[in-house]
């Protein structure tokens, strides 16, 4: 398709690249387009020079493996967290979840996705022999595996707490059954089951 | 838009992320084959979805065909295979046959044979005492109704009838192939033992049960696995996803059994 004519080199460039992010299409990349032509000069600056400080700053923890701006990241280095206790997650955006309860003041390991057989990915592909010399090193007590409640993340967690049921390290896994303001009706029977099990005693 | 909505049931094969929060669900149907259908919003937490179209699940759903694709409105779970998802030995044999059942199942052709030989075998993972001649139970019951029958009576190239012995299997062939007719080919072929042919033969003709009541199959079903691995590869012209992790997941079973056995 040839371009319009009077559609300028930079506008297309700048729709290309918006229509390359995760949920936009052609059309909103052509209206963020527009509207960044007639934004000021430095809001327009200020969008490019934060895209391209992120891409220089962060960098991924070497202990935990969250993205962070120093390594050891901040949860890491601090002294006021609980070493003692460590919580397993899938992706980064799974500790600002955790942290954001303010429930939470072990440490984190982020395992940077999880085992999919059927996607090909295995547990070399994640952050996991990582994780299994860090325990050591730490001298961890528990760890708490909050993968998702999906069959990727019951696998992954399944794996890891075959390893440390071996050795003897306490684990545990988030509770599983009914999320808070749903519908006991449409729920499946391997979360009502869950539910069943993991009841608790009324105080 | 007028929507034609089919109903039927399936086994949920794999799911894949799409979107702010809907998946797109691959299943296999008894009555229109593959279906791979979006499930609009079954990530949210309340989603009345999400619970049900979990991979290695047997769902009833609704789906509605659209111009592009086709979207899930109901699913309801029949049998979520709850001891399988526990198991992670389990799980890893269920997502291989899994894997395996869609690599032979087309889009909008019905698949009831193949269909049933899953639930049968996934049903069966839950009970049965020898998981290993189950998974050889299924792929060889899975080749012979998808036209890739191991020929194991006469040579495959030759067509000679083999008296009992030991015969090399080829991989292009699809079958064990005569001394004369060995000689001549020599890539993609490996060995069978004259007790693993009759294994071979004794699952092609019987059922599990049947089956389940061999002894010491032990030896016999590692020499099979290379020739049925092997055959399955040239089949499908490329290595299934799950197989990695399924290897993996053995390798360490056996070990874990091997030292509490030395302990």
């Amino acid at each position: 398709m040839a371009n319009h004519q009077s559609t300028s080199k930079s506008i297309t460039n700048l729709i290309e690249q918006f229509s390359k992010l995760p949920g936009i299409g052609p059309k909103s990349a052509q209206r963020l387009t527009y509207y960044m032509v007639k934004a000021s000069k430095e809001q327009a600056f200020d969008l490019s020079h934060a895209i391209s400080e992120l891409k220089e700053k962060i960098l991924s923890c070497s202990e935990c493996f969250n993205i962070t701006e120093q390594s050891p990241c901040e949860i890491c280095s601090s002294s006021s967290r609980d070493t003692s206790i460590i919580c397993v997650v899938e992706q980064p955006i799974d500790v600002i979840h955790i942290e954001r309860t303010g429930v939470f003041n072990g440490l984190y390991h982020v395992l940077n996705g999880v085992i999919s057989p059927i996607n090909g990915i295995g547990p070399e592909n994640l952050k996991i022999t990582e994780f299994f010399q860090r325990i050591f090193s730490l001298q961890i007590k528990e760890v708490i595996l909050a993968t998702n409640p999906s069959m990727e993340g019951e696998v992954t967690s399944m794996y890891i707490n075959n390893f440390l049921s071996e050795k003897k390290i306490k684990t545990s896994v988030l509770a599983r059954g009914l999320p808070i303001g749903s519908d006991l009706e449409y729920t499946d029977d391997l979360t009502l089951v869950k539910a069943l099990e993991g009841r608790k005693l009324l105080d | 838009m007028s929507k034609n909505i089919q109903k039927t049931e399936g086994i949920v094969t794999k799911h894949i992320p799409i979107g702010e929060a809907d998946r797109i669900v691959t299943l296999i149907s008894p009555s229109i084959g593959k279906i791979r259908a979006v499930a609009r919003g079954s990530r949210k937490p309340k989603s009345k979805m999400g619970g049900h179209l979990i991979p290695i699940t047997r769902v009833k759903i609704s789906v509605a065909n659209t111009k592009t694709i086709d979207q899930i409105t109901e699913v309801e779970t029949i049998e979520s295979f709850r001891k399988i998802k526990e198991d992670l030995y389990l799980l890893s044999k269920a997502s291989y046959m899994t894997e395996l059942a869609e690599n032979f199942v087309q889009e909008h052709s019905e698949s009831k044979q193949i269909f049933n030989l899953l639930l049968q075998c996934i049903t069966l993972l839950q009970i049965a005492p020898d998981i290993e001649i189950l998974v050889k139970f299924f792929e060889i019951k899975l080749m012979s109704q998808t036209g890739f029958k191991p020929e194991m009576i006469i040579c495959s190239e030759c067509g000679t009838k083999l008296v009992p012995g030991s015969y090399k299997f080829s991989f292009e062939s699809g079958g064990l192939l005569c001394h004369q007719c060995a000689g001549k080919i020599h890539s993609f072929t490996e060995k069978l033992s004259t007790n693993s042919i009759k294994l071979i033969r004794f699952i092609q003709n019987e059922n599990f049960e049947k089956i389940a009541k061999l002894n010491s199959t032990k030896n016999l079903l590692e020499e099979i696995e290379r020739v049925i691995s092997g055959y399955m590869r040239s089949i499908l012209d490329k290595e299934l996803k799950t197989k990695p992790f399924l290897d993996l997941i053995a390798k360490q079973t056996k070990n874990s059994i091997t030292s509490k056995n030395t302990l």
